[in-house]
């Protein structure tokens, strides 16, 4: 029912293939990946969202800000090898791509 | 400061502890504290016991009744992460495990004890861990000084100062629930130094002792309606809170899965054996129940300094404690232990068996006619 509501409203706004067009084109400005936010939720958030183990949390500019400094390469880098309490992939099986856009999301939260 | 003030003026000095310790009759009306602090060259002196821990239903061997002398008590318990089948229709938990098992083993000490954890996390887990233990004093029962990430291991000790059958659980800041319902609890027996008592001041012994940890799960499905299986740990987090935050299992389970205490997995004992049955629920209250028997004497809260009940049908265990209930078979045959809320055993899975041995008791059941056609 809800599927068919978000279908019939992607329709009516002729977008319904807007976004994965977005996400095919690479790094648009302001694109966002919607894997991302979803690996956030079902696994990152564990220990994201209230800071286990000093992880740094979501949407905590002063935590985030020096890692957003550093780059998505050495934030890519920590997710894709583990550092400390932080385990390899956050302890997903996700891919490279999805991380990279689960980093995103947690640095667009966080800014 | 407040303690001591506290002791006071129930007019009990420093040494009330040791005393109540030696009486044979329980404490009446005084907090329990199993003699005054030692220093840590006393400490140091005290005899070492290494205790090799057993999977549950089964618990290590021990003594019921000891001498005054407190003792250090060192265990080891080793952290397993692990994908477990948790019913006969494959169903998965990505679980979190005390020694691979669910519940984690029992650790058994007598009042005065010191308890000495090793707690090892290996590098092949993913997420950091602790331990709280109800039965100790401080530091959020022990959690706070456990931390441990993949990779590394902590040592505590602390005073067993209080008798009863105490939960343990892991507790990491952030994600308590979430590692207590995905199997990381345990119980810990601190057993009064004289054995256990009846509210006369009898010794009450047992036999053998059995473990139950039971679970309430909550395991995810996907929008056929079916339980999701996930790829590893961390992935399941996301869904499985959600399910938690219904507050309705999906399955409520004995030592890890439904029917583990069944068939093969059945508790045994014969006719004139007393069994100590011992319960842990760290999350969610629960209430046992032996079909066809009874509980003869039953610490339901688990401390055994209170005075047990004797002659009863069903028990309550509160969520986030372990009871202890003591029985004699009279009868031999197949008895079902289990949750009495029947949805929770005969659906979710709360239920084990007892096999028990022996002559059967006309006196105490007798069939006098069997089932046939209605006559009159």
């Amino acid at each position: 029912m809800l599927k068919l509501a978000y279908v019939a409203l992607a329709i009516a706004m002729g977008a319904g293939l807007a976004p994965a067009v977005a996400a095919a084109a690479g790094e648009a400005a302001a694109t966002v990946n919607p894997a991302g936010e979803k690996l956030y939720k079902s696994a990152c958030i564990a220990c994201h969202s209230t800071g286990v183990a000093n992880a740094p949390k979501l949407g905590n500019k002063e935590a985030w800000a020096p890692l957003i400094a550093q780059g998505m390469d050495a934030m890519m880098q920590v997710a894709i090898q583990g550092k400390g309490a932080m385990p390899p992939r956050g302890a997903s099986s996700a891919d490279d791509a999805t991380l990279r856009a689960a980093i995103e999301y947690m640095v667009q939260s966080s800014q | 400061m407040e303690r001591r003030s506290f002791l006071k003026t129930a007019g009990l000095g420093a040494m009330a502890g040791s005393a109540a310790m030696a009486a044979p009759a329980l404490a009446k009306g005084a907090p329990a504290t199993a003699g005054k602090p030692m220093s840590e060259p006393e400490i140091a002196k005290l005899k070492r016991i290494k205790v090799d821990l057993v999977a549950p239903p089964f618990v290590h061997k021990h003594d019921q009744v000891v001498d005054a002398t407190p003792r250090i008590v060192e265990f080891r318990m080793v952290i397993e992460e692990k994908k477990m089948v948790i019913d006969s229709k494959g169903t998965t938990l990505q679980a979190m495990t005390f020694n691979g098992s669910m519940p984690g083993p029992t650790l058994v000490v007598n009042a005065g004890d010191y308890v000495e954890l090793t707690l090892v996390n290996p590098a092949t887990n993913a997420m950091p861990h602790n331990v709280d233990f109800h039965g100790a004093t401080g530091a959020l029962g022990g959690a706070k000084l456990t931390d441990v990430n993949p990779g590394q291991q902590v040592t505590l000790r602390f005073k067993a100062d209080r008798a009863g059958t105490f939960v343990y659980h892991c507790a990491p800041p952030g994600m308590v629930p979430w590692h207590v319902v995905s199997g990381m609890s345990g119980t810990l027996m601190v057993l009064p130094r004289g054995g256990l008592k009846d509210p006369a001041g009898n010794p009450l012994r047992y036999d053998r002792a059995y473990t139950i940890g039971e679970f309430d799960l909550y395991i995810p499905k996907d929008e056929n309606g079916k339980y999701k299986e996930y790829q590893t740990l961390a992935e399941s987090y996301g869904d499985t809170v959600e399910v938690m935050r219904k507050l309705i299992p999906t399955h409520v389970v004995f030592n890890g899965k439904v029917g583990a205490l069944t068939g093969d997995g059945a508790l045994k004992a014969k006719v004139g054996e007393t069994i100590l049955l011992i319960h842990s629920q760290a999350n969610r209250d629960t209430r046992p129940h032996l079909i066809g028997g009874h509980g003869d004497w039953v610490w339901e809260t688990g401390k055994f300094d209170n005075p047990p009940e004797r002659d009863l049908e069903t028990w309550f265990v509160r969520g986030g404690s372990a009871a202890a209930a003591l029985y004699t078979f009279k009868q031999p045959g197949v008895y079902a232990y289990l949750n009495h809320n029947l949805i929770e055993a005969f659906e979710l899975g709360a239920a084990g068996h007892v096999v028990v041995e022996g002559k059967w008791n006309d006196d105490l059941m007798k069939q006098i006619k069997p089932a046939g056609p209605i006559t009159a």
